[in-house]
């Protein structure tokens, strides 16, 4: 069964200092509900990383349906770390292919702002293995660094190589309107911006935001012009920072991109996109490899070249990706979805690419320990 | 860090005591309740000898909350002599002076104290091989 | 006194972290007259370690050296006068680091500098009696001193743990032990409050000297022992000049006390400073050395303690870390990093 994709919305992802969590997700699902004309979804499903451990609204779904005036919605709030966005989606993917709903709602909202840096680092780590590495002090951004320096020994790279992902992030990001850092990102400005953790510095980091991206989910008709979910897949692999820190492989993100891309009976060169998951510069350099677009130790050398460019054979990123757009991690896989949709229909603006067809967006939790792929046409 | 949390893991903090799997041999650290290899839920303690060596290091300036104190300190991964992975700080070394293959010994160290009223939190680290004369 | 049983010293070991501030460093923030004599260190706590870390350490090398297993200890027992916790013991965090629990006793005991020789006396009396088969002693501290205090020249870190045993397993056999205690309030620490006070002078005749040696006397007079039978001689060391000079005034040598006075190196660590000289006295002692100990506790009072090495020492000690694997530990530091590593500034 086809499902489509009747109508998308964000919020601009910022440090939204008037607008609470619930705020942000209401906006962006009534932006989608507008978008898809007069529908009233069966479900609300929202999905949400850091809420409840920040102390913010917990069983966010409720809340939203509520919110929207809904009085008999089936609801569902998701919580899969980073990966969150893309899990929502396709729990409503299953909702309806099971004949249970014809139209479900996905939100996906995170409020970061609220919470001191040091805290939205705690909290961020709480997706970690929480006994062996949040405990301790490890952190995505620690773990991104650790895993940054054993791929520039292992494959004989300087730092400056892990420039490129920033720069394709920032010089899509530059031309929208919704992003948090709008700006392109010089060599110099990478080079000299402060490091977090050898060897990784503010620039190799997605700036946490504000945010809220939704879709309404319909049972997709045969004669639709809609964007459809082609394929999808849920992956999960071992637990912990140190298998991608050692092995520098994300073997989630590989299995759910084959079978996402086997289930639409697709293969990597008919895409005409990715949304990847670039939360920090590693871990976009492993997804790319993790996917097939090039080589172990070969990502950085291919985001050299035009490949990944709006007007290149692999365009990534294609608003700015977490990177310049900003990383709400709840909301970040509903961003890159909401994202692919409007270049395939051709409603991207100044950062539409040409011959748009199929996108593939993957995004990760847990630091690559689950990976949800959707490709869509 | 509530107060049973941390209690509930002194074996493992405190000593290094991991599980062997009865059923495969499968060495964990720290405990496991069920083998995800074999699906064992017999298991004897393991106490690990608290050697190894760096794998990857890194020295850390932005740190989350409670370890802020500490900053710049070097977080790793090094490789047991039993072959477990694990994330650790490593201490009594400048971070810059961390190197791949470092030969390090497990040292009990006050990993973070909750404000000035809760409890402490002691745990292992890593520092390097004493030299011993 | 002495137990029924003979009883010994079956491992030792002890800790220093590993960086060092010079007292010129010190003094060149307070720029006050009391800087002491020579060139002199001490040894400064990581913002990772206090008190509990260093006593687990110096614990983890005395069951190195012992070679027993940590079930048979039937004590583990502390002294410090800078607990983490000011209530919860900090042994309880040690014995369960080395394994000992859950059948052993386990407690702090504190009285200033000497807590650990008092612990040290009733091992003694607990393996002596047969209660236990071995008994574990210890001292240490993170020394306090008030900003711009002298005492702040010289307040170092530093623990050192004895595990006492039956004579015939021991690299040093106890021969005698004293006690010499009275009420002299020549130093103390308010409750709560962070910093010790001292009676300045006061500290001196009739405090420190008085009292070790009324308890070296009465050991000497109870042995029948002499100065000349002692081989090393180790004294409570709150700087470098006290234990020459009680030494001096009771006949022993230079050359047998200076080498075991580590304050010019560490500084003064408090509860730990007369075990590490002990414990720096055995990494050098050889079989049918005599050993004289005797620490001193504000408060006030001494303990000293007579012991005879024995022909195991070597294969032993052989076993363990010495002393001065830590004293060639160092790192130095600025006062500013000291004051971050001591907690000294302001931060809430
Ligand atoms: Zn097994």
């Amino acid at each position: 069964m086809k499902i489509e994709i009747a109508g998308v919305g964000t919020t601009k992802s910022a440090e939204k200092w008037e607008l609470g969590l619930l705020d942000i997700a209401i906006k962006a699902a009534g932006k989608a509900l507008k978008d898809a004309g007069s529908v009233t979804p069966d479900a609300v499903i929202v999905a949400n990383a850091l809420g409840g451990a920040l102390g913010d609204q917990q069983n966010l779904a409720l809340h939203v349906a509520g919110g929207l005036g809904y009085s008999h919605a089936e609801t569902y709030s998701v919580c899969c770390d980073e990966a969150s966005g893309g899990a929502a989606v396709r729990l409503a993917s299953a909702l309806i292919r099971s004949g249970m709903h014809d139209t479900v709602l996905v939100v996906g909202a995170e409020k970061t702002s609220d919470a001191l840096p040091d805290m939205l680092e705690t909290v961020r780590s709480a997706g970690l293995d929480a006994a062996r590495e949040a405990s301790f002090g490890f952190s995505p951004t620690i773990a991104g660094a650790l895993g940054m320096q054993h791929y520039l020994s292992t494959y004989h790279l300087d730092k400056e190589a892990f420039y490129h992902i920033a720069r394709i992030a920032h010089q899509h990001g530059s031309t929208n309107r919704n992003a948090i850092f709008p700006w392109a990102l010089d060599r110099k400005q990478y080079l000299k911006s402060p490091i977090v953790a050898t060897p990784l510095s503010v620039c190799d980091n997605a700036p946490p935001c504000d945010g809220a991206a939704a879709a309404i989910l319909k049972k997709g008709s045969v004669q639709t012009s809609n964007v459809c979910i082609l394929g999808s897949a849920n992956t999960s692999d071992r637990k912990g920072i140190v298998f991608p820190i050692t092995s520098l492989q994300l073997p989630a993100a590989t299995q759910s991109a084959t079978m996402a891309l086997k289930e639409a009976g697709s293969q990597l060169s008919d895409m005409s996109l990715m949304e990847l998951h670039d939360a920090n510069t590693f871990l976009a350099a492993l997804s790319i490899e993790a996917v097939g677009l090039a080589q172990p130790g070969k990502a950085l050398e291919r985001a050299q070249t035009d490949d990944f460019l709006l007007t290149g054979t692999m365009p990534l990123w294609t608003f700015g990706g977490h990177k310049s757009r900003g990383l709400a991690p709840g909301a970040s896989g509903m961003y890159q979805l909401v994202e692919a949709v409007l270049e395939l229909r051709g409603d991207a603006g100044e950062n539409q690419i040409t011959n748009a067809n199929k996108a593939l967006v993957q995004c990760l939790g847990s630091f690559g320990a689950q990976a949800v792929t959707h490709v869509l046409g | 860090m509530q107060i049973a949390k941390s209690w509930r893991r002194q074996p493992s903090n405190l000593r290094l005591e991991g599980t062997r799997c009865t059923g495969c041999g499968q060495l964990e650290f720290p405990t496991v309740i069920r083998c995800a290899q074999c699906g064992e839920i017999e298991f004897e303690t393991y106490q690990f000898a608290g050697k190894g060596k760096v794998i990857v290091a890194s020295t850390v300036y932005e740190a989350t909350r409670d370890f802020g104190e500490h900053v710049p300190y070097c977080a790793a991964i090094i490789e047991l002599e039993e072959g477990i992975h694990l994330a650790t700080m490593i201490t009594d070394v400048d971070p810059a002076d961390v190197t791949v293959g470092m030969e390090v010994e497990m040292v009990t160290r006050r990993i973070a104290a909750q404000g000035d009223n809760g409890p402490i939190l002691y745990a292992y680290k890593f520092a390097p091989q004493l030299q011993i004369l | 006194m002495k137990p029924n049983k003979a009883v010994g010293i079956v491992g030792y070991g002890g800790y220093i972290p590993r960086y060092r501030i010079d007292a010129a460093e010190v003094n060149r923030v307070w720029k006050d007259s009391a800087m002491p004599l020579g060139r002199s260190f001490k040894a400064v706590p990581g913002p990772d370690e206090d008190t509990a870390t260093i006593a687990i350490q110096a614990a983890r090398n005395a069951m190195r050296m012992a070679q027993i297993s940590p079930e048979k200890l039937r004590a583990v027992w502390f002294g410090t006068e800078s607990k983490p916790y000011a209530v919860k013991p900090t042994s309880t965090i040690v014995a369960d680091a080395i394994g000992a629990l859950p059948h052993a006793n386990a407690a702090d005991w504190e009285f200033a500098c000497k807590p650990g020789t008092e612990a040290m006396q009733a091992a003694i009396a607990m393996v002596g009696s047969g209660m236990a088969p071995y008994a574990m002693c210890g001292g240490a501290d993170t020394a306090q001193a008030r900003p711009g205090d002298i005492l702040e020249y010289n307040t170092g870190a530093g623990g050192a743990s004895f595990i006492l045993g039956e004579a015939e397993e021991s690299l040093a056999i106890l021969e005698a032990s004293t006690s010499y205690v009275t009420n002299t309030p020549d130093f103390f620490r308010r409750e709560g409050q962070p910093y010790p006070s001292h009676g300045q002078r006061f500290t001196g005749k009739p405090a420190y000297f008085h009292h070790i040696r009324a308890a070296v006397g009465e050991l000497l007079n109870e042995t029948g022992a002499t100065p000349e039978s002692f081989k090393y001689a180790v004294f409570h060391q709150p700087n470098y000049q006290f234990p020459l000079k009680v030494a001096a005034s009771l006949g022993f040598p230079k050359e047998k006390v200076e080498p075991f006075i580590l304050t010019s190196q560490i500084g003064n660590t408090y509860s730990g400073a007369a075990l590490l000289g002990l414990a720096t006295a055995l990494d050098a002692a050889a079989p049918g050395d005599k050993i004289l100990l005797a620490s001193y506790g504000s408060g006030a009072g001494s303990d000293a303690f007579s012991f005879t090495v024995t022909e195991r020492i070597e294969e032993i000690r052989s076993r363990g870390v010495s002393i001065k694997s830590y004293l060639n530990r160092t790192r130095l530091i600025d006062y500013a990093v000291y004051a971050r590593y001591r907690g000294k500034l302001r931060m809430n």
